[in-house]
């Protein structure tokens, strides 16, 4: 939680000084940076994280992973965690590249009854 | 487990008659699970001077970014592009910086001198160890299978096309023996006057 204040209230301040918004991309590697940084630091953030967002320029969507080394790739869809065994095939199956808002919400439900029935969450 | 196997890589440069070729595997896993597979490892350093970073992949990031850094650095106050000796310096320094606390990454350089066109590529050790190659420079999870494969299909003065194949199937055939790196395969292909970047297809496994 208090990576994630970090990360986000630093977003602010940079908008605040430059007057524009950071794209995904730039957010990404902010926070990238700021994790390999810590890494060899006496207090290395243990936070894995998925990223989403989408350009306001482009309007490109963008989806990254980053784990707690600071291993950033985007991907067009993330899992982190135990989840991740039982989530990629599904995902892998259904996902497509221009998939539709709609059917990706779909997606993400089907995402969840998965773990409800295979992974021990309520 | 070893930090140099928490993401696995394949990495292979080789000479040629005026060309190098230096090609990676795509595969990004964090230890048996693959989360990518469309990787890129290779990093242009210049117009004709590539970089590959092999190992841990945040490692391979910051170790890639500091040196595009005093690369450009490097640049701007001579005003002409490096030497690939040189940027081995600069590369065997940065490691070296880090002694007793390295980066878990290595890279290997391939490129052309400048001025005379000569091939040139270099592998070292994570604290920075250069080792400049005349035939071939092999790293990664498969560095030894690749090694092998090298031997086998290097000849000297090769011309770009048979450079190409020889650097292919020493890839292709060594990341099958390694689970950790495959996925897919790019070469790129650096001549004189133009880079061509090619594109594999692998066994998905």
């Amino acid at each position: 939680r208090v990576h994630g204040e970090y990360i986000s209230k630093n977003i602010q301040l940079y908008s605040m000084r430059n007057g524009y918004e950071l794209s995904p991309h730039a957010i990404a590697n902010f926070t990238r940076r700021n994790m390999a940084d810590f890494l060899r630091s006496r207090t290395p953030y243990q936070v894995n994280c998925v990223l989403g967002g989408v350009d306001k320029s482009s309007s490109r969507p963008a989806v990254y992973y980053l784990d707690y080394l600071g291993c950033l790739s985007q991907q067009p869809f993330a899992v982190q965690g135990y989840g991740s065994n039982f989530l990629y095939g599904l995902l892998d199956r259904h996902h497509r590249a221009d998939i539709t808002k709609e059917e990706a919400l779909q997606l993400l439900n089907m995402c969840m009854k998965e773990l409800k029935i295979r992974f021990a969450i309520s | 487990m070893s930090i140099d196997e928490y993401n696995g890589s394949a990495i292979v440069a080789m000479t040629g008659k005026d060309c190098v070729a230096i090609a990676t595997d795509t595969r990004f896993g964090v230890q048996r699970t693959t989360i990518t597979t469309d990787f890129e490892r290779v990093h242009k350093m210049g117009p004709t001077l590539y970089v590959a970073m092999s190992g841990l992949v945040t490692d391979a990031y910051t170790v890639a970014a500091r040196l595009k850094y005093r690369l450009n650095l490097y640049e701007l106050r001579e005003n002409r592009p490096v030497n690939p000796k040189v940027f081995v310096s600069m590369v065997s320094n940065l490691l070296y910086e880090r002694r007793f606390g390295p980066y878990f990454s290595t890279p290997v350089v391939a490129g052309l001198d400048p001025t005379s066109g000569k091939p040139f590529i270099a592998g070292f050790d994570c604290i920075g160890d250069p080792t400049i190659g005349t035939d071939f420079v092999t790293d990664g999870t498969s560095g030894e299978q690749l090694m092998g494969m090298c031997e086998a299909f290097w000849r000297p003065d090769l011309n770009k096309d048979e450079l190409f194949e020889a650097i292919s199937q020493s890839l292709l055939n060594a990341q099958d023996r390694d689970s950790y790196a495959g996925w897919g395969a790019q070469v790129y292909i650096i001549e004189k006057d133009k880079v061509t970047k090619k594109i594999l297809k692998a066994r998905k496994d």
